[in-house]
């Protein structure tokens, strides 16, 4: 079982989080942990001492009505492994806390998907990403599928890529596709052949069958990053290891219709 | 069986029933909608249906399976496929269990009157 | 479901055929084949062996057992009223000819109305604007006036992907049926644009129904995706889609941000770049 935490908030993207989480234990069996952070104003917060607690313990409350709340609401099939965990204070700090405190392998949260690169940036150049113990996975769509597509580019380090993939999806019932990407202004996206993928697909596809994992596809994929962001939407997610700047394959990361897994 | 034609309309869409239900009443016909198959599954175990009115893509028991539970309890029992998701396939299928017809949504509620009317004067023949 | 079909004897309209038979297929639909003529007194011979040709086209397209359409008995075209023949014919369903005379967009929007249609198909000449014979915007302008949703063919082939652009204005249950025929017509995926207004406020609306139709369609399993869009951005991004997918365009109530954004120039551009179909729905 994968001790994995989901961060809620009331909001739509935890909605289609929750649902994708339920979605995803039937392939691969969580330990799953519910968590919201409360960010009060600074003008809120109140007192020291005794005050203070009772009004921290005050907020705490809202935050487990509000899980409750969405658990009820989205009615999923998944058991919890315990009781949501709901903190106050910096959203970022409380959970790389109970990241590391937690010994959790995997971090899961939902994000409502735009067209805009940047803000998928800013989402995953935020230290929460940059410094967190475990994968990160980011929900943006639902799914039906029953693949995962390791997604690779000369940029990506292959022994990181399946070594850390497979801390998660190895022991998944999840089928595997290998897409290289190359970046190209074609009009219309290009397959091309294997060879193409060079030396990183080569060993991304031996690492791979190492872990005991056949290939389904082999995928050299040439165009821009909107072209192969859409075509991975037949994938239920995507794995990649954290883009450390704007590079095209965060653009691709960006543009994925499918949710990411993002490994270091 | 009563002399008023009972009619049984399963859509998990609400809005399908809402807007059905209010016209065929009007009409004189005895209705009773579900949203869930099970629940709808539930009813025909209890009692005969002159006429069914079912969707086919629903959670759980999908319609292909309810109309051929409903075929089998009472062969006389018209069933009127209605499907956001048509495909030949399906439409083949549905004929092959003896269904009385097929609609592809979206339909105005004058067609679906329409078949209904014909699956009624087929009945009151037989 | 009812489908009219605007025909004439040109190449754009044959090359629908094709496409129109496979919805027939799917679907069961009835079906009126509507061709447009000037004012005589009698059926222009072209136009009418046109129509038959296409009607013989889309029979021939099922197998003798499962035609849901009866045979033509006789070719005796009714005359309805002044300018108005009919020929039609019925088994499990209904597929009818119809000539009458005037502007190829006015008819079809009186006889979508008059027989309550679900929907109308037209074919796309390459020309700019969508020019039928002499008459200019013959879609945009079938599409402004329709009581039911329209899809505009260009090229019948197969599209993976239709993008459905949506904005705050409510989804109507016909057009969502009508998308999910298509999307299982072509056996594609269905992304779900939504079009963010620089208002933040109105912006939760759009989500929310994104996110309701997202679960929409994970419930019944068909593949469908959900992204947004600035509204700065939203017609070139539809523009890029067109050329690949379906583009199906929410065209709502007055209100509606896409109707502001869509101007005529803009539908037109679209009609121009895409290469399969667009689908403008009411």
């Amino acid at each position: 079982m994968l001790k994995t935490l989901l961060y809620i908030n009331e909001d739509l993207a935890s909605s289609i989080a929750l649902r994708y989480t339920a979605y995803l234990n039937k392939f691969v069996p969580l330990s799953l942990f519910i968590t919201h952070v409360e960010e009060p104003d600074e003008k809120e917060q109140v007192g020291t001492g005794w005050v203070r607690h009772t009004w921290e313990d005050g907020v705490a409350s809202s935050g487990k009505r509000l899980i409750d709340r969405m658990l009820r609401t989205e009615n999923i099939d998944c058991p919890l492994a315990g009781r949501p965990k709901v903190f106050v204070g910096d959203r970022e700090k409380e959970i790389t806390y109970e990241l590391r405190n937690g010994m959790y392998k995997l971090f899961v949260e939902g994000y409502l998907n735009t067209a805009d690169p940047d803000q998928f940036y800013e989402v995953i150049s935020s230290p929460l990403y940059t410094k967190a113990p475990c994968p990160m996975l980011v929900v943006k769509n639902l799914s039906i599928s029953k693949k995962c597509a390791l997604l690779c580019a000369d940029s990506v380090d292959p022994r990181d890529l399946v070594e850390k993939s497979m801390e998660i999806l190895g022991d998944s019932t999840f089928s595997f596709d290998i897409v290289f990407f190359k970046f190209n202004e074609n009009e219309k996206l290009k397959t091309l052949d294997r060879a193409e993928g060079g030396s990183h697909l080569q060993e991304t596809e031996s690492l791979l069958a190492k872990a005991g994992k056949s290939v389904e596809d082999v995928i050299v994929l040439s165009g821009t990053p909107e072209q192969v962001g859409d075509h991975l939407r037949d994938y239920a997610l995507v794995a990649s290891t954290l883009p450390s700047r704007k590079s095209m394959r965060m653009y691709v990361l960006a543009n994925s219709l499918a949710s990411v897994l993002l490994v270091r | 069986m009563s002399e008023q034609t009972s009619i049984l309309i399963l859509d998990d869409e609400p809005i399908v029933s809402k807007r059905l239900r209010p016209s065929l009443e009007k009409k004189g016909y005895e209705v009773e909608t579900f949203t869930a198959s099970a629940d709808a599954l539930k009813r025909v175990r209890e009692r005969q249906f002159d006429i069914v009115v079912t969707d086919l893509k629903m959670e759980g028991v999908d319609g292909m399976q309810f109309l051929t539970e409903v075929k089998s309890l009472y062969p006389d029992t018209e069933v009127i496929v209605i499907t956001g998701f048509a495909t030949m396939a399906t439409a083949k299928e549905s004929f092959n269990k003896g269904v009385f017809d097929f609609l592809a949504k979206p339909f105005k509620l004058g067609e679906i009157a329409e078949v209904i009317a014909k699956a009624e004067a087929k009945i009151k023949k037989s | 479901m009812k489908i009219l079909v605007a025909l004439d004897a040109k190449d754009y309209s044959r090359k629908i055929v094709k496409d129109v038979a496979r919805l027939a297929e799917n679907t069961l639909a009835d079906i009126v084949f509507l061709g447009v003529q000037e004012k005589t007194n009698e059926p222009a011979k072209t136009l009418v062996s046109a129509l038959l040709k296409y009607q013989s086209d889309v029979y021939s397209y099922f197998s003798s057992d499962e035609l849901p359409y009866a045979e033509f008995s006789s070719d005796q075209w009714q005359e309805k009223a002044k300018g108005d023949w009919s020929l039609s014919t019925r088994g499990m369903k209904e597929f009818t000819l119809r000539i009458r005379t005037g502007s190829v967009a006015k008819q079809a929007i009186t006889v979508a109305k008059e027989l309550e249609c679900d929907l109308i198909i037209l074919g796309c000449s390459s020309k700019f604007g969508c020019e039928w014979d002499g008459e200019m915007n013959v879609p945009l302008r079938v599409a402004e006036d329709a009581p039911c949703s329209v899809l505009v063919i260009k090229q019948a082939r197969n599209a993976n992907q239709i993008v459905s652009i949506l904005d705050q204005s409510v989804v109507k249950q016909d057009s969502l049926e009508m998308v999910n025929q298509l999307v299982t017509l072509h056996d594609a995926g269905l992304k779900i644009v939504g079009v963010k207004e620089k208002k933040e406020s109105k912006n939760d609306e759009i989500e929310h129904r994104m996110v309701e139709l997202l679960k929409y369609y994970n419930d019944r399993e068909v593949g469908a995706w959900v992204k947004l869009v600035d509204s700065d951005n939203v017609k070139e991004y539809v523009t890029n889609s067109s050329r690949e997918a379906i583009v199906a365009l929410w065209m709502g109530g007055k209100q509606s941000l896409i109707k502001k954004l869509f101007s005529r120039s803009m539908v037109d551009k679209l009609l121009e770049t895409t290469k399969s179909a667009l689908l403008i729905l009411r």
